[in-house]
């Protein structure tokens, strides 16, 4: 293997900017609000049912076919995913649209300061 | 080193460009050699090792390591554990939790570095892709190079291992609840149930876009720990870190230049460390959230410095203080109570499983009546027992009731059998003197056990009703 001791990076030039790859915006919501509902599921259906055994539910939807265990927690996970993914879409889509922190303060600084540029 | 211009760049990097979108071409990491790579080897082989086999070994005459949904238990070797066990597991996770402060204080991201499923399976899919694509150079050429026979060939190759690697890893996940052999069976005669087929597929795409597709952007995007580290880091954890006084200012030179004779810092600016990141970053521009302390730049760094006949080192693990040239203390305040707190926690938790009791018992008073009066001052109260038996045998379970002269139970809830992981349910008629105590509530204790080994006991506190005129 070559050390590629002061050779040029083929695909990074060296006086190149730094790029990152970066997710859009929507990717990222959608990957953090699928990923942080999922652990939320998960310990909701481990604590849910080692109260509740899914062939239990029956008798409270007062169901009268049988339910297969393997349907019952399977359903019981996307069940509590969906509704914690509807939480985190619902947190993320606040967060993201009310006002900005960041700018606020910014625009609270300027008005304070006699010059126009902060970083002077 | 007199004269050298020293830049120090801020240990946290301010990335600015965080309002810039730049789509950016993938990251093919650089392979890189060297201690802490062959110590990553080891440990993805062991834990991915762990994980396939675990499922195949066997404990007396079923599966080591199962855990039955249906059935509702778990089986861990010669442990059986209950739905009413769940307060263990819970236990389980407050020490994981502990661990990984108690870890990441003293040791900073190790976890990530080396044992967290992501690095691992992320791993093992750039090791597949290395074996069909070749190494880096190779990989970025195959990209950029317009479709052809040998870059369908490749491309089919590498997702097809992919897609089996991930299928096997599927395949072994819900091994871990259905039972792997008849599992395999089914497999071999493609009578796989509708649930599992789901699961094998769902566990399986997962991996794939886990460790194919998104790697680091888990890390980046997706990961809390990698957000909230910074509580549980102080200035004697252990990091990764780029020796800037050492380093800069950074520059190239012949090989062989001796490090007197040129007004650099030690960094030739070879930019392998850059290369052989799995998430991108440049760890010279100082502690990043996106490192994930794997010490590939370590290896690749101390290989050019080998090779410059400098001393190793400029990329070291380190701490913040030991970069200041203070001492470094790994007995301190912070890692002497995560220590304490997790010795406490898995004692406890050892304890509690050595002294669990094989036997559970739920006493539930009869909901009709508070008591029944018999002829010659003989009282009668039911109530409904609930036993457990937590053991793999039938046992007969012989019971007994105190806390009032003259108790006495019917023999048919005296003695009966207890199936093997079985609730079996009794109805008990208990019949005190009504005249040898005074009226209204008392409080009687049931205690069970099992007849052929009386040390394993249960016991239940209820209440006995005498009436008050």
């Amino acid at each position: 293997m070559s050390t590629g001791i002061g050779e040029n990076d083929e695909g990074l030039p060296e006086d190149a900017p730094r790029a990152w790859r970066r997710w859009s915006r929507r990717t990222e919501n959608v990957a953090i609000a699928a990923w942080s509902s999922f652990l939320a599921a998960c310990l909701a259906t481990g604590i849910f049912f080692a109260q509740i055994d899914p062939r239990d539910i029956r008798l409270v939807l007062a169901s009268s076919s049988e339910v297969i265990p393997q349907a019952g927690y399977a359903l019981g996970f996307f069940f509590f995913w969906f509704i914690c993914g509807v939480s985190s879409l619902i947190a993320i889509f606040l967060l993201r649209t009310g006002p900005r922190r960041r700018e606020r303060r910014r625009a609270r600084a300027a008005a304070n300061r006699p010059t126009s540029d902060p970083h002077e | 080193m007199p004269g050298r211009q020293q830049t120090v760049p801020p240990l946290i990097h301010m990335n600015n460009s965080a309002t810039l979108y730049v789509s950016e071409a993938k990251i093919h990491p650089r392979e890189v050699d060297g201690r802490f790579d062959k110590l990553r080897t080891i440990s993805t082989i062991v834990l991915l090792g762990i994980y396939y086999l675990t499922p195949w070994l066997r404990w007396d005459s079923r599966q080591a390591v199962l855990f039955d949904l249906p059935a509702r238990r778990f089986y861990i070797f010669d442990l059986t554990f209950w739905p009413q066990d769940f307060f263990f597991m819970a236990w389980l996770l407050v020490i994981a939790g502990v661990s990984l402060f108690f870890f990441t204080a003293l040791a900073g991201r190790v976890w990530c570095g080396y044992a967290c499923p992501q690095t691992v399976w992320t791993n093992a899919f750039v090791w597949i892709e290395r074996m069909v694509e070749g190494n880096r150079s190779k990989r970025i050429k195959l990209d950029k190079a317009p479709w052809s026979t040998t870059k369908l060939l490749r491309k089919g190759t590498k997702q097809a291992m992919w897609i089996s690697f991930a299928l096997w890893t599927g395949f072994t996940f819900v091994g871990y609840f259905t039972p792997i052999l008849e599992l395999a069976r089914e497999v071999v005669t493609f009578s796989l149930g509708g649930w599992e087929v789901f699961w094998v597929l769902f566990y399986s795409f997962a991996t794939y876009g886990n460790a194919g597709i998104m790697r680091e952007q888990v890390c980046k995007y997706m990961c809390p720990y990698a957000r909230f580290q910074s509580a549980m880091f102080d200035r004697d954890s252990l990091i990764v870190s780029y020796d800037t006084y050492r380093g800069e200012p950074r520059g190239s030179r012949k090989r062989g230049t001796p490090r007197e004779a040129t007004e650099l810092g030690d960094c030739i600016d070879c930019t392998l460390c850059v290369q052989v990141c799995p998430t991108g970053i440049d760890i010279r521009d100082g502690l990043q959230y996106e490192c994930i302390a794997c010490a590939a730049c370590v290896d690749a760094c101390d290989g050019v410095m080998d090779k410059m006949g400098y001393p190793r080192g400029l990329v070291r693990y380190t701490t913040e203080n030991a970069l200041e040239g203070r001492p470094s203390r790994i007995l301190r305040p912070r890692t002497a109570i995560y220590g304490l707190l997790l010795i406490a926690l898995v004692v406890g938790l050892t304890t509690a499983l050595a002294t669990r009791s094989a036997l559970r018992l739920d006493v539930l008073r009869d909901r009709n009546a508070l008591y029944r009066e018999l002829g010659g001052d003989q009282i009668e109260n039911v109530y409904t027992l609930r036993v457990t038996n937590k053991t793999e045998t039938d046992r007969e379970i012989a019971v007994d009731v105190e806390g009032l002269p003259g108790l006495t139970l019917d023999p048919e809830a005296a003695r009966f059998d207890a199936a093997a992981g079985e609730l079996t349910t009794v109805a008990a008629r208990v019949r005190a003197d009504g005249a040898a105590a005074a009226a209204g509530g008392h409080d009687i204790r049931f205690t069970i056990r099992f007849a052929a080994d009386p040390d394993v006991t249960a016991t239940s506190e209820s209440r006995f009703f005498l009436p008050l005129d």
